[in-house]
């Protein structure tokens, strides 16, 4: 995108107000400044891409590649003319001194000095020119690789979205399932699988060390075939080991460049964080593209543990983020493993491949935010937020008009006709029969490793919903396998205006021990 | 005190706002790189975010705007708060610390 579309479609976003030219004006000499403070200071003009957005980086490696060969190109050049022109005064002087002073003598040896030096600048005119050529082919090489990377629609046509937000134990629910809520809305994914990794035994092998085996097993495989092996360049999953110290906001915002789509999740086993939203909004979309722009607050210092993650979520090309990170934190580098992206997203709705989220608990972003924004899945995690913001442990369960719920262990109910207030009421254990969970049984298009689930009045004597479940390692829906689990627990059906859906509580191994799961179920539609 | 629904995408607003209380007026650039710098790079606004803001801050009388020669010799236009502007900010300053103090106890953030 040159200057001139790009101007455009800010202006397009004031529709008709006069200011438009005005608009224009400024942004121009805004760009002005910010080339001239970049020349002054001589830095990289990294800012380009999030100025004009990831199309502009054509143009920008286009200048960029100007301006590397221009220094080699001048030096080149003045060598050359150097060489040349010293020897073609010398003679011309000589010339003119011979004529001045009417003598020949001089004449022959002159010719023959002269002629040496104009065959040896005339070689070193060769070799500068070519290595100006040499120089500006490789620029062009770099550029055109680049255009190449930048040029592909990242995640275009994805069926499948996996974000990370890793924690330890006793940390960071809120952090993570900020994270898992921050980019559930910015990807807006018809499909997104959201994982915590929490592991609390001890095992031989490190968590970490676990979790990279258990992506590498599951996900990248996946990645690879829904979206294609390139996928992988794109998602990268940072980790670092942090040492133990406290981080203060004066070196934290160092770290943060000035890019505008960064969001960073800090996690710490005892990390004392305050992150807040805010604002989140489309800054650049068309028929293809949706540039989103999060910004989050960080309000305190982050104290680190001795064991702690940092999953920083970057756009793509961001290593001097990550770099910095390590350097700022003088922690030991030891993977890089992720990177959520978020330019360029073009998501295609999978017609028969379900739904699969990551229950969002604890921290209600969706009331800040504007309905238009949030994408497909925003009445979903609207309700589980709202489900979890009052209820810590829970089972949910649709009867009627009400939506029945365990809530640590005490059996609630809640009238779901007024869900912006949820009235809980405390309902007697006889109250709840067989027939009352049987009412709405589970779908028998949802299965674990082919069967389906069904209530079995032999093993839940108790009529709760929690004891349909089973051993597991493959959870299907419709037969396709959506899942790799290792035990899975049918909690009820809920629904929203995206349909309907059955809860489960899945455990996918030691990765993801215990966290609900809505599976769509598309073939139900909308009511 | 309730909280506006429209309060978090108001912060800009309000960084913008405060930054030209601090330290004067400013223009666009000028001011991105004042925020960024007071707030450690935390806040940093893209040009296609800050106008049209300003402009609507200019529509609701925030703000007011003139064109002046700018130190680097350059014609600039100039955006100062007004009084508007300043009963507006501390407006919002005050929904913050409100919303600020509520997630630290919702959150349980002193007891992690």
């Amino acid at each position: 995108m040159n200057r001139e579309d790009y101007f455009r479609s800010l202006t397009a976003e004031l529709g008709d107000d006069p200011r438009s030219a005005r608009l224009i004006e400024e942004l121009n000499e805004h760009l002005d400044d910010h080339e001239s403070l970049s020349m002054i200071i001589g830095k990289k003009s990294e800012s380009a891409e999030s100025v004009l957005g990831s199309s502009a980086t054509i143009a920008t490696s286009h200048r960029t590649a100007q301006r590397t060969a221009s220094p080699l190109m001048i030096l080149t050049e003045a060598a050359a003319f150097g060489i040349v022109g010293t020897p073609l005064m010398l003679l011309f002087f000589l010339f003119f001194i011979t004529r001045v002073f009417e003598t020949d003598t001089a004449i022959p040896l002159i010719a023959v000095g002269a002629n040496a030096l104009i065959a040896t600048s005339a070689i070193f005119h060769i070799f500068a020119l070519r290595t100006t050529a040499k120089a500006h082919e490789q620029t062009q090489i770099r550029t055109a690789a680049k255009l190449m990377i930048t040029g592909v629609p990242i995640l275009a046509g994805a069926t499948f979205v996996t974000a990370f937000g890793l924690s330890t134990e006793g940390s960071t629910s809120v952090f993570a399932s900020l994270f898992a809520a921050i980019v559930l809305f910015a990807l807006g994914a018809p499909i997104a699988h959201w994982i915590m990794k929490r592991t609390l035994t001890a095992d031989k092998n490190t968590r970490f060390g676990r979790f990279v085996l258990w992506y590498r097993e599951h996900i990248l495989p996946r990645l690879g075939t829904i979206i294609g092996a390139s996928m992988t360049i794109y998602i990268l999953i940072t980790h670092y080991v942090l040492s133990q110290g406290t981080i203060g906001l004066d070196k934290y915002g160092t770290f943060i460049d000035a890019h505008p789509i960064l969001v960073m999740l800090i996690a710490a086993p005892r990390g004392i964080i305050e992150l807040v939203l805010m604002f989140l909004h489309f800054w650049f979309v068309d028929g293809l593209h949706q540039l989103l722009n999060i910004n989050i607050a960080l309000l305190y210092a982050i104290f680190f543990g001795v064991i702690g993650y940092v999953t920083i979520v970057t756009p793509i090309f961001a290593s001097y983020q990550r770099r910095k990170t390590t350097h700022r934190f003088n922690i030991p580098w030891i993977a890089v493993i992720s990177i959520v992206y978020f330019i360029g997203i073009t998501f295609t709705a999978p017609l028969d491949t379900p739904k699969v989220t990551w229950s969002v608990p604890h921290y209600d972003l969706s009331e800040k935010l504007e309905r238009q924004e949030l994408g497909p899945m925003y009445s979903t995690i609207k309700w589980l937020n709202r489900l979890e913001k009052s209820y810590s442990k829970y089972f949910a369960y649709r009867y009627g008009d009400e939506l029945v719920v365990t809530m640590n262990n005490r059996k609630m109910k809640v009238t779901i006709n007024d869900i912006e207030h949820p009235v809980l009421t405390t309902i007697g254990d006889g109250e709840l029969t067989h027939g009352f969970f049987l009412l709405d049984s589970p779908p028998a298009n949802v299965s674990c490793n082919g069967k389906s689930f069904t209530y079995d009045g032999t093993t839940a004597t108790l009529g709760d919903s929690s004891q349909i479940s089973y051993f597991c390692s493959s959870l299907e829906v419709n037969g396709v396998p959506v899942a790799t689990i290792e035990n899975a627990t049918y909690a009820g059906m809920t629904e929203t205006t995206d349909g309907k859906y059955a809860f489960l509580l899945l455990s996918t191994g030691v990765y993801d021990p215990s966290y609900g799961y809505l599976v769509e179920l598309p073939q139900m539609g909308k009511e | 005190m309730a909280l506006n629904k429209e309060l978090l995408k108001g912060a800009i607003e309000a960084v913008v706002l405060q930054a030209l209380v601090d330290d004067g007026e400013a223009y666009g650039y000028e001011l991105i790189q004042r925020i960024a710098k007071q707030s450690n790079d935390v806040f940093t606004f893209q040009e296609g975010t800050l106008y049209p803001l300003l402009y609507r801050m200019e529509d609701r009388g925030y703000v007011t705007s003139t064109r002046k020669i700018a130190t680097s010799g350059k014609e600039r236009r100039y955006y100062a708060i007004t009084p508007a502007g300043k009963t507006f900010l501390n407006s919002r300053r005050d929904e913050f610390n409100t919303l600020f103090h509520a997630l630290k106890t919702s959150l349980h953030f002193a007891n992690v």
